[in-house]
């Protein structure tokens, strides 16, 4: 398969893969046996996301959007962080039709960290 | 890719295509080239057609000689694709007045599989052989599934994902004692091991002349000179080829197959020697890497074809991390929807290890140096791989 040159250009630096379980909150979706499975951790300072890792069993668009939104959502405030529109992504990434169920997957484990510490600082 | 380091290309996909054989580009250049054989090699008449027919006929000699056959049953078509077409549907027509039933296995080339379907969808019953966990068709398993109205058996020589070979001898005796016909799709099998058709319970014979050393775009149907063996054609517009495959015989793609079937008959026993050779050494060093399986049964196959199962890596992001090295993934399709294997799930893999699989296949150009360089290549890609779903791993149930 031909990768589109954004998607490369991730894989050749994943610099926010491995190190979730480091990380003070956790959430991942999606299962290996459908091909399939994304973690994210991360680390808050008062209201900023001061670090965000992933962990991903999954194809190279998975892997590299992980990636890219590591990138894009990191050292924000949380209540600046933008909200995930897969159509988007896929549009900006290049990620083609037939992956998108993938972002679904990465979008869930986003979701289920935020879950995370929404509930543990009591904002949810 | 994945931060791995760059390294230069290599080519272990020679179970898709074979590079072209330097004489049998040569042999097709010179069809091609302006005072060559151009004529209609139909055109008897003149001279020009008579020089065109020669060289197909030179050319169905030498592909008749790499199987034991006589020239005059080797029929020539557009490749393997169109040769199982013609020898399955040809055949159950031809004999359906015996009986409608038909037997086939869960992991044939697509070619037969949807052949089969076809011959389904018009109303003929067909017996899906299940392979045991070694990818082979016992003849037992077979023995068991004939009926008084089978009519056609089909099954590969060597199976294109996993090389493992069918003993097509034992099967061929036990449906010749039954009264059917049996088909072999012997693509993988020329130049990859001994074929002698005519030392063979076998009745049709499906070749490729791209998967050894010839062009793509040409293949054969032998059909053996046997009573009562014959295909109706699929195709029709003109008496070529026995009637059988109609149209203009294309002259420069024959002489192309003739040309690398000559080589195969030449060179099969250094072929095989370093094909033994070079797939040990690769199979042992994929299958040092721990969490790493051998598809398909360890000693009844090529040692051309070594495919692996890998624990605990995706197969899409594997065969892109093993890049510049050239495979071919377990998938069906390796495109979008990454479809597990149907071949491997029907060897008992689950759908994990079947979509995670790759098929390394090695041919005549491929070296040490390769190998080494491919398994290399392959233990950085797992351990990388791993890494990166290590903490995605889902929690013990």
């Amino acid at each position: 398969m031909k990768y589109a040159p954004t998607i490369t250009t991730l894989l050749e630096a994943l610099r926010h893969a491995g190190g979730v379980s480091d990380m003070a909150y956790r959430g991942a979706a999606g299962a290996a046996s459908g091909g399939v499975r994304v973690a994210f951790g991360a680390r808050l300072e008062g209201d900023r996301l001061a670090d965000l890792r992933f962990s991903a069993y999954g194809c190279p668009h998975t892997i590299a959007v992980a990636e890219w939104w590591c990138r894009r959502v990191t050292g924000l405030p949380v209540s600046a962080l933008p909200m995930w529109d897969n159509r988007r992504i896929a549009d900006e990434l290049g990620v083609p039709e037939g992956k998108l169920t993938r972002l679904l997957v990465i979008e869930d484990a986003w979701s289920a960290l935020m879950h995370e510490w929404r509930s543990a600082r009591g904002t949810e | 890719m994945f931060g791995l380091p760059d390294i230069r290309p290599v080519y272990l996909d020679y179970a898709a295509t074979t590079p072209v054989a330097p004489e049998a580009a040569a042999a097709m250049a010179d069809c091609l080239s302006p005072d060559g054989p151009f004529g209609n090699p139909s055109s008897r008449s003149h001279a020009f057609g008579r020089r065109a027919a020669d060289v197909v006929e030179a050319a169905r000699a030498d592909v008749a000689a790499a199987i034991g056959a006589a020239p005059g049953d080797v029929v020539f078509c557009s490749g393997a694709t169109e040769a199982d077409n013609l020898a399955i549907l040809g055949a159950a027509r031809y004999r359906r007045d015996r009986g409608r039933h038909v037997i086939t296995s869960r992991t044939e080339h697509k070619a037969v599989i949807d052949s089969f379907r076809a011959l389904e969808r018009a109303g003929f019953e067909v017996t899906w052989l299940v392979p045991d966990a070694s990818g082979r068709v016992s003849p037992d398993q077979l023995d068991a599934a004939l009926r008084d109205d089978t009519t056609l058996v089909s099954l590969m020589w060597v199976n294109n994902e996993t090389g493992v070979i069918h003993d097509v001898a034992a099967l061929g005796e036990i449906v010749r004692a039954r009264g059917a016909i049996f088909h072999v799709d012997a693509a993988q099998a020329l130049g990859k091991l001994p074929v002698d058709v005519a030392a063979l319970p076998v009745d049709l014979v499906s070749l490729s002349a791209h998967k050894c050393y010839g062009p793509k775009g040409v293949g054969a149907l032998w059909l053996s000179p046997r009573d009562g063996v014959n295909v109706e054609p699929v195709l029709f517009g003109g008496g070529q080829e026995r009637g059988l495959r109609p149209g203009t015989a294309p002259t420069h793609q024959a002489a192309g197959f003739g040309a690398a079937a000559r080589l195969v008959r030449a060179r099969l026993d250094a072929d095989l020697e370093q094909a033994a050779a070079l797939g040990a050494r690769l199979a042992d060093g994929l299958l040092a890497v721990p969490g790493v399986s051998l598809n398909g049964d360890p000693v009844a196959r090529v040692p051309h074809i070594v495919n692996v199962s890998v624990d605990g890596v995706e197969g899409e992001s594997l065969l892109a991390a093993m890049q510049p090295v050239a495979l071919s993934t377990g998938s069906a399709c390796t495109s979008l929807s990454a479809e597990p294997s149907f071949v491997l799930r029907a060897l008992g893999r689950s759908d994990q290890l079947a979509q995670s699989s790759l098929r390394f296949s090695l041919g005549r150009g491929t070296t040490e140096g390769d190998v080494d360089l491919a398994t290399a290549r392959f233990r950085e890609a797992v351990a990388r791989l791993r890494e990166i779903a290590a903490e995605a791993a889902e929690p013990a149930a």
